[in-house]
């Protein structure tokens, strides 16, 4: 394991390069969480789309139980199970546990090198079966009593996104594989829209 | 008063003074300003006192990211924990972050005292039929929620003691309990920081903010948690430290730049070093001495009343000026007279005193307290001036430099009064001005609270900036109730929720926040106990089941923790919790004094709000209040309003009194008031164009500047009169001491202008503007006014002095024959004991009305007197004793019997020996006594007599008084009315015929400059005239009132030798051998020797005995 200093890391470097050229990408998801309530993990499996710049759904469940869209000014959580969703303005809501919600969302999708170096110290590892990990560690010591490490894994050749694993300070543990991974093929923009059907209930929990 | 005594009273007074100390505090509580019986302010007192917390400082954290900030807030609360001897406890997060075990027992809590039903459901999801289904809900939400939140609090409590019956039904709930802590976006956070003492003391605050500010520098010195990163401080502590620091600074500063401003006009003004100094120091101890009679009175000085030291500096030091200037100018002319000075500022300090303790009329205590310590300023000062001012330099004989009094007066000279044209053209262009400036509007009221706080406040700043960034800047209201226990708390709430819900359908309340739900309900928790008991007696198989459902203990955390606190809550009779978490949360609203429980909520108007709101649907018990800083506007509005007609009505009502006393005419008491107009209205015109506002405090300079332009008016109108019109002779006489008042006065307030407190500032700004204008208007545009409305002198009016002669110089206005045809009414209708009664009230009365009157009569009694004590004490004996002569007077006059009246007959051989010479007699007499009542005595003593008078003020009073003689057959010539009156005289006295005459108030053509007492006198020298051409004899006589009756005194013959009566200079001689003669008696009966006028010839205008012959 490598520190990837101010210096520039080729494997780095190349991987956040292949990231600027990314328009849209999605794939499957199986995603693992070991907890410390739990005796024994969680499995689900669900979508994950991304389109720039740095729009987001994910869907959880099979069928989808809650899905995130992550939009311009918001983030729109939706309950299909119970005809409901919550808005939470990006804006106003940045710090707190709304920002490690993002945290879970959008790591693997940085948004340029500085902000990605400006949050956490940086390791690079070149692995085996032409796949690389970059190690993500909060600088911020707040920061860090949510999320002790974020590893991302990426193929080495395409620099294409295949897991994701987010440590937990409390000891749990969310692992995220990606399959059926697909680099700037169209994505459906109402996959990101945020209107609602006439019958669900819309919350604002940070309206006053 | 004897040694002794004075020497106790210097005890008493320091022993006053030093209690006066010791009570000394200042207050800081800016709502102590503020009447307590309106309930917006008592309830704004009672939010202050209980709910926000007096020893909880308040940092705020501002990050370029959330990071950042909370990186930061953490470190400051961590650092600052660690000093256990200051810091009780440093929060940056909601506390069941920290001990989230410690939130099971408000959970629990929470739970025992929902009702009955809702325990019961609680229970129905936990039995064994139905847990199996919540715990495999649990489990498939953790599976897939995508919030952080969620995954911890479905962890923590997968039996969901958490979800409360009827609490929001979001799943996730981002931020819950952290709005207190961080702005939304997370950049900006709070640290809560509580001390381990009370902070009673301002300086034990001060002390332990310092150090709590020290603590986060050395943090910031050695580490890098602060790089970037803006902490401000806010809460009690700062506030404190802020207020008492800027009030110290408030009173050096406005103290110390008054003095140095008020020093250099006294040099400026006098040149002198030694006086300067003394006057700095005295004026130290009157401001010394204030402040502990101050502290006596009330204990603790609020912020405002801290302002009194520069007004009364202002004040002060117009006494010192005053006495100093006419020391000088008395002691360069030789007279050394300080009756009128003394008397002045007596009065002036009278004056201002009640001016100011009109004040307490206001309706805020703040004022109030302000106005009484600037009266007792006021009278400490004028009695120390009065006192020992002049005391170091009386021994000093002449001036250094006897022409150095004028000196100053020529620095003046280049000032010059307006002539009518000029005066009403810059009237116009002022008005017009005005006009336009307050074409818009008048200033506008500011009728917030803001004139109460700090001008420039970082503690304020730091509070604003947290209502911004938290987003809390909506216009809240305070619910406050007050109940005396917790179940009547609870019926207030409930109450107080069904007005509320009533008021939101209603449309005037957008929200509201009552911690009814967590409310303690006695009679909810003995209904709920068999159930607790029957969850705990369930517990253990329950845990087991969750276990053997794939969850560990950490999933069962909360829940163990609850069963903890049922078991303590069913041994407890504590209706609250007790730990950490449970004490944090309900201090945020509520409070418990011995007698009364304090609960709080917030309330969101729809609409305005200071609009009208009622909510409480007047509990039976308990108290409740609806109060907000927005909402007391319209309350100090009120109060506004209030004050502005029970302070401002009765100041112009006394204003006009006593501009009614000083003028008798009405045209200049409606010029003084259009002066005070005209002032106020440029003021309003200056404030429209610099942006100033009217506000609580600055509003009651209106009374101060009505007081204050009045008293210029007074002495430039009085000047006016006394030079006729003249300005030049008007701007010499009153244009420096109105200089140097007005200089010192605007000095004094407009120190204030920078005090630390928005509105004490603005009272300084507006008073120091005022008294400008007001001072401009009086000496410049006033003067041309009233030239422009002066009637043209009516000729012999005995109003209008002789040309030459000042109106002092005449006979009072009241010595006429309206008034005294009234006097001789009155001596025939009332009994003699009522009538002399009356007239000597009456004369006490004019004593104190016309005190330009009593200063001629002190000045006049000086020299005959030994020091101004007995001067004053001769002066208040003759106004008695001139009462007793004019109503025995009026009783002659009258008709009356004066028999009864009369007493011994001294030295009668004289006249019969003078009489039985064949010469005429000539009797002379000076105003001593009852003059008049030896023609009667004589007459009755078988004497006829003529009596010789100068021209009375009016015919008609002189035409009465001849009527009055001749009833007792004495004959009248007047002197002045017929040419050839003195030719009768002189024939008369050729036949042997015996004339009375007065000898020392003579008419300008016949007096001449005698010595009289060492001093020159003018003195009439008719009689030697008369001597010369009749040869008759001279005797001196004069009637005084001696136990009760009148004693009349003949002198030896005046000698002389009539061919040598040729010479002037012998006729001098024998004028000056007359006047010698009266002397003694005159010394003796100093408080009978009625002058009512001045007969001292001005040091100016002295000329030797002879001189002018």
């Amino acid at each position: 394991m490598l520190p990837a200093g101010e210096a520039a890391d080729p494997v780095l470097s190349a991987w956040l390069d292949a990231h600027r050229k990314l328009e849209t990408w999605s794939a499957d998801l199986v995603q693992t969480r070991h907890l410390a309530a739990l005796a024994q993990p969680l499995i689900s499996t669900g979508m994950v789309y991304y389109a720039q710049p740095g729009l987001f759904r994910w869907e959880l469940g099979q069928p989808p139980e809650t899905i995130a869209i992550r939009s311009t000014h918001d983030l729109l959580l939706l309950y299909p199970g119970l005809h409901r969703a919550e808005r939470y303005p990006i804006d106003q809501g940045k710090g707190g546990p709304l920002r490690d919600a993002l945290t879970l969302m959008e790591a693997g999708f940085p948004k340029n090198e500085a902000s990605l170096r400006a949050q956490y110290n940086i390791a690079t590892d070149t692995g085996t079966n032409n796949q690389s990990r970059v190690v993500l560690e909060p600088r911020a010591s707040a920061a860090r009593r949510l999320v002790r490490r974020v590893t991302l894994t990426f193929q080495t050749n395409v620099f294409s996104l295949a897991a994701t694993s987010i440590e937990f300070a409390d000891g749990s543990k969310l692992d995220n594989v990606f399959t059926t991974r697909l680099s700037n093929e169209p994505l459906p923009p109402q996959l990101f829209a945020t209107n609602l059907p006439p019958d669900w209930k819309l919350v604002e929990p940070f309206k006053p | 008063m004897n040694w002794w005594k004075r020497r106790w009273l210097l005890v008493l007074l320091v022993a006053l003074a030093v209690a006066g100390v010791v009570r000394l505090r200042f207050d800081v509580e800016v709502l102590n300003l503020l009447p307590r019986d309106l309930p917006e302010v008592e309830g704004l007192a009672l939010y202050n006192q209980r709910f926000a917390n007096a020893r909880e400082l308040v940092v705020s954290v501002r990050a370029p990211d959330p990071v950042a900030a909370e990186t930061a807030a953490q470190a400051i609360a961590e650092h600052l924990q660690q000093d256990t001897r200051r810091v009780a406890h440093a929060r940056w997060q909601p506390p069941w972050r920290e001990h989230p075990g410690q939130a099971a027992a408000m959970l629990a809590h929470t739970w025992i005292n929902r009702p009955p039903g809702d325990f019961r459901h609680l229970l129905n999801r936990l039995d064994p039929q139905h847990v199996e289904q919540e715990l495999n809900a649990a489990r498939q939400r953790l599976t897939t929620t995508l919030s952080p939140e969620e995954l911890a609090r479905l962890g923590f409590d997968p039996l969901g003691f958490t979800q409360l019956p009827g609490e929001g039904g979001g799943s996730t709930q981002f931020g819950r309990g952290d709005e207190m802590f961080a702005s939304p976006d997370g950049s900006f956070r709070l640290v809560f920081v509580q001390a381990t003492t009370d902070l009673a003391d301002y300086r034990e605050c001060a002390r332990w903010f310092e150090a709590v500010r020290n603590q986060i520098r050395e943090l910031a010195e050695h580490t890098d948690a602060l790089d970037g990163v803006t902490v401000r401080y806010t809460g009690r502590p700062a506030f404190v430290t802020e207020i008492s620091g800027g009030m110290q600074s408030d009173m050096t500063r406005s103290v110390i730049g008054t003095a140095i401003i008020v020093a250099g006009l006294f040099f400026w003004a006098h040149r002198r070093l030694k006086p300067m100094g003394w006057l700095m120091l005295l004026m130290a101890t009157t401001i010394g001495l204030t402040l502990a009679l101050g502290g006596l009175i009330y204990g603790p000085l609020n912020v405002v009343s801290i302002g009194f030291a520069a007004i009364l500096l202002g004040l002060v030091v117009d006494y010192g000026m005053v006495l100093y200037q006419e020391w000088r100018e008395q002691t360069a002319d030789g007279t050394g007279q300080m009756g009128s000075g003394r008397r002045g500022v007596r009065w002036s300090a009278i004056t201002t005193a009640s001016a100011f303790l009109m004040l307490n009329l206001s309706g805020l205590p703040g004022l109030a307290q302000l106005g009484t310590l600037v009266a007792i300023g006021v009278l400490v000062g004028a009695a120390l001036m009065l006192r020992l001012y002049l005391s170091p330099f009386l021994t000093e004989a002449t001036p250094t430099h006897p022409q150095s009094a004028a000196a100053p007066a020529a620095r003046f000279r280049r000032f010059h009064l307006l002539q009518p044209k000029a005066a009403w053209i810059l009237t116009l262009l002022l008005l017009g001005g005005a006009i336009a400036a307050l074409w818009s509007g008048l200033p506008p009221l500011n009728r917030s609270a803001d004139s109460l706080r700090p001008d420039s406040s970082p503690a304020y700043t730091a509070l604003d900036e947290i209502g911004e960034q938290m987003q809390r800047n909506d216009p809240s209201l305070w619910l406050i109730l007050s109940a005396r226990n917790v179940a009547e708390a609870g019926e207030l709430l409930d109450a107080s929720e069904t007005a509320l819900e009533a008021a939101r359908a209603a449309g005037s309340v957008e929200r509201f926040t009552l911690p009814t739900r967590i409310w303690p309900r006695p009679a909810n928790a003995t209904a709920n106990r068999p159930a607790v008991e029957q969850l705990l007696a369930d517990w253990p198989a329950l845990r087991a089941r969750v276990l053997t459902m794939g969850f560990t203990t950490n999933a069962l955390a909360l829940a163990d923790g609850v069963m903890d606190a049922f078991q303590l809550g069913l041994a407890s009779t504590n209706p609250w919790p007790d730990n950490d978490v449970a004490r944090w949360s309900l201090g945020q609203f509520t409070a418990q004094t011995p007698s009364n429980l304090f609960v709080m909520g917030l309330v969101y108007p729809s609409g305005n709000p200071e609009a009208p709101l009622t909510l409480m649907p007047n509990p039976s018990s308990g108290q409740a209040w609806l109060v907000g800083w927005e909402r007391l506007g319209s309350a100090l509005a009120d109060l506004v309003r209030h004050d502005l007609s029970h302070v401002l009505v009765p100041t112009l009502l006394v204003i006009i009194l006593c501009l009614s006393l000083a003028f008798r005419r009405a045209t200049e008491v409606l010029l003084s008031v259009a002066a005070m107009a005209f002032s106020l209205m440029t003021l309003c015109g200056l404030m429209q164009m610099a942006g100033w506002s009217w506000n609580l405090l600055n509003l009651m300079a209106l009374p101060l500047l009505m007081g204050v332009g009045v008293d210029y008016c007074i002495h430039t109108l009085l000047a006016l009169r006394r030079h006729h019109g003249d300005l030049d002779k008007t701007r010499r006489s009153v244009g420096r001491a109105l200089f140097l008042c007005a200089a010192t006065t605007a000095t004094g307030f407009g120190s204030l202008s920078f005090s630390n407190n928005a509105g004490l500032a603005s009272l300084g700004q507006v008073c120091a503007t005022g008294v400008g204008i007001s001072y401009l208007v009086a000496t410049f545009l006033l003067p041309g006014w009233w030239l422009s409305l002066r009637r043209a002198p009516a000729q012999n009016h005995p109003a209008n002095p002789e040309p030459g002669r000042s109106r002092e110089h005449q006979p009072s206005t009241l010595y006429g024959a309206r008034c005294w045809q009234a006097g001789l009414w009155v001596a025939r209708q009332l009994p003699y004991r009522l009538l002399v009664g009356g007239a000597t009230m009456g004369a006490a009365i004019y004593r104190r009305v016309a005190r330009h009157r009593y200063d001629i009569v002190t000045a006049n009694l000086h020299p005959l007197c030994a020091g101004n004590a007995e001067t004053e004490a001769t002066a208040d004996r003759l106004f008695s004793h001139f009462a007793h002569k004019l109503a025995d007077l009026w009783l002659y006059e009258g008709g009356g019997s004066i028999e009864h009246l009369f007493g011994e007959l001294n030295g009668f051989e004289h006249l019969l020996a003078a009489q039985s010479s064949g010469r005429g007699l000539l009797l002379v007499t000076p105003h001593l006594g009852n003059w008049e009542f030896g023609a009667p005595l004589l007459t009755r003593q078988g004497v006829a007599m003529q009596v010789v008078t100068l021209a009375e003020p009016d015919d008609a009073l002189t035409r009465l008084r001849k009527e009055s003689r001749a009833r007792w057959n004495i004959e009248t010539v007047v002197i002045g009315a017929d040419p050839f009156g003195f030719m009768e005289l002189i024939r008369r006295l050729e036949n042997g015929a015996t004339v009375a005459m007065l000898v020392d108030r003579p008419a300008a053509k016949t007096a001449t400059t005698v010595e009289l007492f060492g001093r020159p006198f003018r003195a009439s020298s008719a009689a030697a005239e008369l001597a010369r051409a009749t040869g008759c004899a001279i005797l001196p006589v004069y009637v005084v009132r001696e136990n009760g009756h009148y004693t009349a005194n003949a002198l030896p013959p005046v000698e002389y030798e009539r061919t040598a009566l040729r010479d002037p200079v012998a006729r001098h001689q024998l004028t000056q051998k007359i006047l010698r003669a009266f002397e003694p008696a005159l010394r003796q009966h100093a408080d009978q020797w009625y002058h009512f006028v001045p007969i001292w010839p001005p040091a100016s205008t002295d000329s030797d005995p002879g001189a002018d012959i």
